[in-house]
């Protein structure tokens, strides 16, 4: 905003001026949300150590950490060996992976040997074998895991094609042209290592981790998969070479209901990228234009994790993307067109904008057919309290709740009523959603760098009927990006299948849809990706159902 | 009617109503007290219209009448020997305020006043008591102030204890701004207590204030000599031995006479007299402080903003503690967008007058003006709300501080009382009406826009205005009314900045005119990169300050975002270090060369002096 000079008040005769300068806003205003008042009976339970997850990230840089350091990890919810309980990955150095019994318990399973300094995940499956195949970001590296049917991974990296990446943070997996395979974009960090200078900078003259602006970006690279297991670098030839760098969240979606998947790439510090998928094989960088480049007021944000969803059944999908301290968490609502506009802060999202917001996603937690929001948050200076007496390193996971009220869509805090080990301050990172005990209630996985994870069990009670879909193509694969039209009387809901999103992270494919005290579904219409549809009718509430 | 003659017609209208038997007794004795109430407001109003004038005779009349309208009430008792105290008649004032206070034990005022007359009587006890008496209730500032002075001077005189003397003095000093009493008595305390540097400060205080005060040059002698700087001890002997002989019909006016002088034609506005009374103390003594910032601020006044800044510079070197100069440089600092120095300026005044609210004011804006300060900046910016709440601006910058660090319940509240104080003021109509246009509530948002318009009615090319009026508009779906909005801003206000641009593409984009949006979009990132260059070259060069070529991309950076004091700084930084690179000495050249053809030449002079003095402050 322009900083005007304004009054002028001549306080003494010696003409000594009040100053009242201008002091700019970084953020959007609003009202501070009322906690609580509005929960309605979501609950959620930390049972991490009760079910095994034995897994704790150390924070081991001293005295202070780099941008490498403190960037953190990502997590995964997927089922591997296919037995239709959720399994768990969690994503460090080394990376750990553990077998759901869909009951609550999680048994530790080997890994391939793998090195490096691993990041986030990216599932699907790449090879058409209708197991999920898993790829791990890393600085320089990266690993792409084959499922071996079911039993567990091989390192396949070596012959995929797929090159060792410089920073590789967030990726995401896409059909992206239509052809019945899985494609790959890994979207890369900042040029560091070592040898970069400066390791840490001053900031009130205190050392700490610097800010990415000290970095040069790093491109991201776009992979066409053969559905055999190899890749070919299409980067440039898709245009994905447009892309601005520095990215922290990908996510993948039909967002113009074109029957095609385009990629949003949210960027830390940096215009955000929306590339629109033309269908001859190219993309156009249309985020600019569109309006989900920066915040309304043109700012550029650090852009960290996202992920689409329908807030306002208008059937069009919306894109949520998680920001650094004192920058608005964004909801760029969906005007068609490719117009958005940023609503975050007119839907509520005002609370969480001194959070540091790392993980984000999109849930209905109380099943009423409203999206809920989950932001996992932790500062990316272990010494801020130091520089910044406003904030604090470790931060609280926030919940909001959705709810519709006509066709007005309104977030509401609702963390302090949540239990206190959920929402304690972490270094919270990583955030992955999914059903991990099969009881029609999404349930979170959330990363702490610097201590175990958080496995949030959902225990909402009085929750809404939901109904479950399982998805397959004809082939049997999960279909990434397709969308789901579901009708309970005269509401329509759109989602979308999709374990990307949020931060480095990979969420249960299955789509779950709250229907309220509906007992079913009116009708379901799948469209997948290439733009086929199939529609069933009066499917039955709280159970989950296989569309083939 | 005077209000003198009004009171006397009450009196006789009370005299004549009272044997008038209709009424019952309780009736008689209802009216009676109405009557005696009304009257006693009157001569009350009376006695204060002549107590300002100066009148001292009439205001003891009235006075003397008010206590036998009404013999019971403790405040005619209390006006009564307060007019007897300043006519110096003591017996009459103590009598009427021991009566004061009988009646009112906690009328602290009267309490403060007896203090002063026992003082004057020299019954220390008795003075101490009454002092002890004032201070136990929660007495207004003033009154607060002059019984904490009392008591510091009695514990003083009472040799009792020189420790909470200078508590009592110091505390003086806080509450109020600018009074030269209270350090000299904090000065005395700490002679008794043999702390002769922390004495010298106090009078140095003092004499910033009253430089031709007797007392304070006394002081001096004192503190000097128990520091051990027998020069200073002389040289203020020798002004206080000036001082003394002097007379109005003196042929030899002291050094302190003419700084007052001067002082006080700074006041009367008249800047060249005030000018030659200091620059005529200057030729005898250079290193006068007080001359030194007097003529500073003359100068500052006449628009000689460089050379009155060198002086106001040399002033603190001399007494670092010169409140008016580090003010003057403290906003000047803010101006020049050296927030840190003028931080540094702001914050001696907060020590050396902790209850000086504009000086909170600035410490606070220069706070928040710096990157992670901002929570510094919301606690001074309180502070001067609290110390003057009636400033629209103190209380709008204090919201939009609160508003920056996330307390937006507390903002709004602080936003609306800045309205409630100047509510027809487009200024603050248009920075709450932005505030508000910002909020989920529609109705606060409707409240926004008719506050924006009204500054817009105001004040029709205020750009802040017409940028968020704009927004609001493109947030409504309104995007052809925000667009005219919006190119005003551009225009008319000359707001080309990245904000203003981008909403503006993002109305022209919801009318569909991609390539109007493209070109809005282009000019907003196009001023992104300079400031993106800008704050990385800033995160960059705290920790390399000596690498010249950092220095120099900081210049080049500075020009880019028109910092145009930073660039000029940093290229001479450069240059002393790398004096033979004629290239950056011409780049340096024609950038000059081109802030003054634009009319945009900083004053370099003037960021050195402030410079300089902050580097200085001890």
């Amino acid at each position: 905003m322009p900083c005007l000079p304004r009054l002028r008040t001549i306080v003494s005769a010696l003409g000594l001026l009040a100053v009242s300068g201008c002091v700019t806003k970084a953020t959007g205003d609003g009202v501070k949300p009322t906690p609580s008042a509005e929960n309605q009976g979501i609950a959620f339970r930390d049972v991490a150590k009760e079910a095994g997850l034995d897994y704790v990230w150390k924070l081991t840089a001293r005295p202070t950490g780099n941008i490498l350091d403190m960037i953190g990890n990502g997590c995964g919810f997927l089922d591997f060996d296919n037995d239709g309980n959720l399994d768990i990955l969690l994503v460090g150095t080394p990376p750990a992976l553990y077998k759901g019994d869909g009951k609550g318990r999680f048994e530790k399973v080997p890994l391939p040997p793998l090195t490096g300094h691993f990041q986030g995940c990216a599932t699907g499956d790449f090879n058409n074998d209708r197991f999920t195949d898993l790829y791990l970001t890393a600085h320089r590296g990266g690993a792409l895991l084959q499922n071996n049917g079911g039993k567990g991974f091989i390192d396949v990296t070596k012959t995929s094609g797929v090159a060792s990446m410089p920073w590789a943070t967030a990726a995401a997996f896409g059909d992206l042209d239509a052809d019945g395979n899985l494609d790959l974009y890994i979207g890369n960090y900042v040029k560091f290592g070592p040898e970069t200078k400066p390791q840490l900078c001053q900031q009130k003259g205190i050392t700490t981790a610097c800010a990415p602006r000290q970095y040069s970006p790093e491109p991201g690279f776009l992979y066409k998969g053969n559905g055999k297991g190899q890749f070919r670098d299409i980067t440039k030839a898709a245009g994905f070479d447009r892309l601005t760098g520095k990215a922290l969240g990908v996510a993948i979606a039909d967002y113009n209901d074109s029957g095609r998947l385009s990629v949003s790439v949210a960027n830390d510090e940096m215009a955000g990228d929306l590339m629109k998928n033309l269908g001859n094989g190219k993309f156009e960088n249309i985020a600019k234009l569109a309006g989900t480049a920066t915040d309304n007021d043109g700012n550029y944000h650090g852009g960290m994790g996202t992920d689409w969803g329908d807030v306002d059944d208008d059937g069009r999908l919306d894109l949520l993307v998680a920001t650094y301290q004192n920058e608005p968490k964004n909801i760029y609502h969906n005007q068609g067109d490719d117009l958005f506009t940023d609503k975050g802060d007119r839907l509520g999202l005002l609370g969480a904008v001194p959070y540091v917001t790392f993980g984000a996603r999109f849930a209905d937690f109380d099943n009423d057919g409203v999206p809920d929001i989950v932001l996992a948050n932790g500062h990316v200076q272990d010494n801020i309290e130091k520089i910044d007496s406003r904030t604090t390193f470790l931060q609280p996971t926030v919940f909001y709740r959705g709810t519709k009220s006509g066709t007005a869509t309104r977030f509401t805090e609702i963390t302090e009523s949540l239990d206190k080990s959920v929402t304690r301050p972490i270094m919270g990172r990583g955030l992955a959603a999914g059903d991990y005990d099969n009881d029609g209630r999404t349930d979170l996985l959330i990363v702490d760098n610097q201590g175990p994870p958080l496995l949030l069990h959902n225990e909402t009670k009085g929750a809404g009927n939901f109904i479950g879909f399982s998805l397959k193509t004809v082939a049997g694969k999960t279909p990434l990006g397709a969308t789901i039209t579901v009708k309970i009387g005269d509401r329509t809901l759109v989602r979308h299948c999709h374990t990307d999103g949020s931060f480095m992270s990979a969420s249960d494919p299955r789509v779950l849809v709250g229907l309220g005290p509906a007992t079913g579904a009116d009708s379901v219409t799948v469209r997948w990706p290439g733009g086929i549809e199939k529609s069933w009718r009066n499917l039955e509430a709280n159970r989950y159902h296989t569309l083939e | 009617m005077s209000a003198r003659k009004r009171s006397r017609v009450l009196i006789v209208i009370l005299v004549l109503l009272l044997p008038i038997g209709a009424f019952t007794l309780n009736r008689v004795q209802a009216e009676r007290q109405k009557l005696q109430a009304t009257a006693a407001r009157e001569l009350s109003a009376s006695l204060h219209a002549f107590l300002e004038q100066g009148n001292l005779p009439e205001a003891r009349k009235v006075a003397n009448e008010w206590t036998k309208l009404q013999p019971e009430n403790g405040a005619a008792w209390r006006e009564a020997g307060t007019v007897a105290l300043t006519e110096n008649d003591l017996t009459t004032a103590k009598k009427a305020l021991e009566k004061a206070a009988a009646l009112n034990p906690k009328d602290e005022k009267a309490q403060q006043a007896l203090g002063d007359v026992l003082f004057a009587l020299k019954d220390h006890a008795g003075a101490e008591t009454a002092y002890r008496a004032a201070l136990e209730g929660n007495p207004e500032k003033s009154v607060q102030a002059a019984a904490k002075i009392g008591l510091a001077r009695t514990l003083i005189a009472r040799k009792k204890d020189f420790v909470e003397a200078e508590r009592w003095a110091e505390e003086a000093t806080q509450t109020t701004v600018g009074d030269a009493v209270a350090c000299f008595v904090l000065a005395e305390a700490r002679l008794a207590q043999g702390k002769g540097r922390e004495a010298l400060r106090a009078v140095r205080r003092g004499l910033a204030l009253e430089p031709a005060s007797a007392g304070g040059h006394t002081l001096l002698v004192l503190a000097n000599r128990l520091t051990g700087n027998a020069a200073g001890a002389k040289k203020a002997e020798a002004t206080l031995t000036a001082l003394r002989e002097y007379t109005p019909n003196s042929p030899n006016i002291p050094d302190p006479i003419r700084v007052a002088q001067g002082a006080a034609l700074l006041e009367e506005g008249r800047y060249q007299d005030a000018l030659d009374q200091f620059i005529t103390v200057l030729k005898k003594d250079i290193s006068n402080a007080g001359a030194l910032e007097g003529a500073g601020l003359a100068l500052w006044q006449m628009d000689q903003k460089s050379m009155g800044g060198s002086y106001l510079a040399q002033s603190l070197r001399h007494d670092p503690e010169r409140v008016r100069a580090r003010m003057a440089l403290g906003l000047a600092a803010y101006e020049q967008k050296q927030y840190s120095n003028a931080a540094t300026h702001f914050r001696i005044v907060t020590q050396v007058q902790p209850g000086n609210a504009l000086a909170w004011h600035g410490l606070g804006q220069a706070y928040a003006g710096d990157v992670l300060h901002e929570k510094e900046a919301e606690n001074a910016l309180r502070r001067a709300v609290e110390l003057d709440g009636n400033q629209p601006a103190f209380r709008l910058d204090y919201a939009a501080i609160l508003n920056k660090n996330n307390q937006l319940i507390e903002a709004e509240t602080a936003y609306r009382k800045g309205l409630s104080l100047a509510s027809e003021e487009p200024f603050v109509q248009a920075q709450v009406g932005a505030f508000l246009a910002g909020l989920p509530d529609p109705q606060k948002r409707a409240e926004a826009q008719t506050l924006l318009e009204k500054a817009l009615q105001g004040d029709p090319k205020n750009a802040y205005a017409q940028f968020h009026l704009g927004r609001l508009l493109v947030e409504s779906n309104r995007p052809e009314d925000a667009v005219k909005w919006l190119e005003k801003a551009t225009r008319d206000g000359q707001a080309d900045t990245k904000d203003v641009w981008s909403v503006l593409a993002r109305a022209y984009r919801q009318l569909g005119q991609r390539d109007r949006a493209a070109a809005a979009i282009a000019r907003a990132e196009e001023i992104e990169k300079r400031n993106d260059r800008y704050f990385t070259a800033i995160g960059y060069i705290s920790d390399h300050l000596n690498e010249p070529a950092a220095r120099l991309e900081l210049a080049r950076a500075s020009a880019g975002v028109g910092e145009t004091v930073r660039a000029l700084a940093e290229y001479d930084t450069y240059l002393r270090r790398v004096p033979n690179d004629s290239a950056v000495k011409k780049e340096k050249d024609d950038y000059t060369a081109s802030l003054k053809a634009a009319g945009k030449l900083p004053d370099m002079t003037l960021y050195n002096s402030i410079n300089t003095a902050a580097r200085e402050t001890p």
